[in-house]
């Protein structure tokens, strides 16, 4: 088992492809932007084996996952990210249910001890800051027990903690 | 029991000396906070290059989280959904919550206000969420 955890940006990317080709009904995503190839064949993995009931432990894929968080910063800049292709009501719908193979993972004290243990600047970024936000989903990624996680910012990219744990 | 905002002032004087006010101190008082505050404490702690935090949020968790005297309120799924949204009164238009969501202010402020929104699942009323507003005024 092993989860994806993404950022904001790619959740951006996820939400708009997933309402725009209407995922819920087609069953899986296609390369587009930030979300390559290898992002997608496993992210239509985990929506193959939680669409058709397979419940067999040893082919469990995981689940994709995003921080409350990232919800939060969408619904910020909701109309810029949403480009009219979802409507508010639809953002709320996918919060109260998102689908099966889909888990928005709390903002909590849990996250707390992983966040600690995040450096405040990135040496291989050449010492830039890790922004806040991003170390939350960092954090988010780091309480899963097996993870990749796929981002764009290269503060979170350039993380030695997130070495081999990136899926581009 | 008087319920009120336990401001994120009071959560660093608490980190730092590991006493309550008075009023949570004797329980007659509930404070409500909120994990926005414990957020950006856990990151002065490593600007500080203090690396006692975790210490000292085990203190906070088994003291006053554990007794009652305080409550942190978080971000589960749960509630980003009862908080972010809104029907506007004039003409019932569900939309999102504008406190919840003004780009005018930090994103974690937007997770304090997510988290202390008093709506039909919390058990705080409008004062703390307004004591709370008025202490980022």
């Amino acid at each position: 088992m092993t989860d994806i955890v993404v950022d904001t940006n790619i959740l951006s990317e996820i939400l708009f492809q997933y309402f725009k080709h209407d995922v819920k009904r087609r069953g899986y995503f296609e390369p587009s932007g930030n979300l390559t190839k290898n992002v997608v064949r496993k992210i239509n993995l985990i929506i193959k084996y939680h669409s058709e009931l397979i419940f067999d432990d040893e082919y469990y894929p995981g689940l994709l996952i995003a921080s409350t968080f990232a919800f939060v910063e969408i619904a910020r800049k909701f109309d810029d990210i949403s480009q009219g292709v979802y409507s508010i009501a639809q953002f709320a719908a996918f919060i109260e249910s998102p689908p099966e193979w889909f888990r928005i993972s709390p903002l909590d004290f849990d996250i707390l001890s992983y966040l600690n243990n995040l450096p405040i600047n990135v040496k291989g970024n050449d010492g830039a800051p890790l922004e806040l936000a991003d170390a939350i989903h960092v954090a988010t990624a780091l309480s899963r027990e097996n993870f990749f996680m796929v981002a764009t910012d290269k503060t979170i990219t350039a993380l030695e903690v997130l070495k081999d744990k990136l899926l581009i | 029991m008087k319920l009120r905002y336990f401001a994120k002032q009071e959560l660093e004087t608490y980190f730092k000396a590991h006493k309550l006010p008075a009023d949570l101190f004797d329980q007659s008082t509930m404070g409500i906070s909120s994990i926005a505050d414990l957020v950006e404490i856990c990151n002065q702690y490593k600007y500080d290059n203090n690396s006692k935090f975790l210490d000292d949020l085990k203190i906070f968790e088994d003291g006053p989280c554990f007794d009652g005297s305080l409550f942190v309120s978080e971000l589960d799924q749960h509630k980003l959904s009862s908080s972010l949204f809104e029907n506007e009164s004039d003409d019932d238009k569900f939309c999102l919550w504008l406190n919840g969501t003004d780009r005018n202010t930090p994103p974690l402020h937007s997770v304090r206000c997510l988290t202390l929104r008093v709506t039909d699942y919390v058990f705080w009323d409008l004062d703390v969420f307004q004591e709370m507003l008025s202490n980022f005024e």
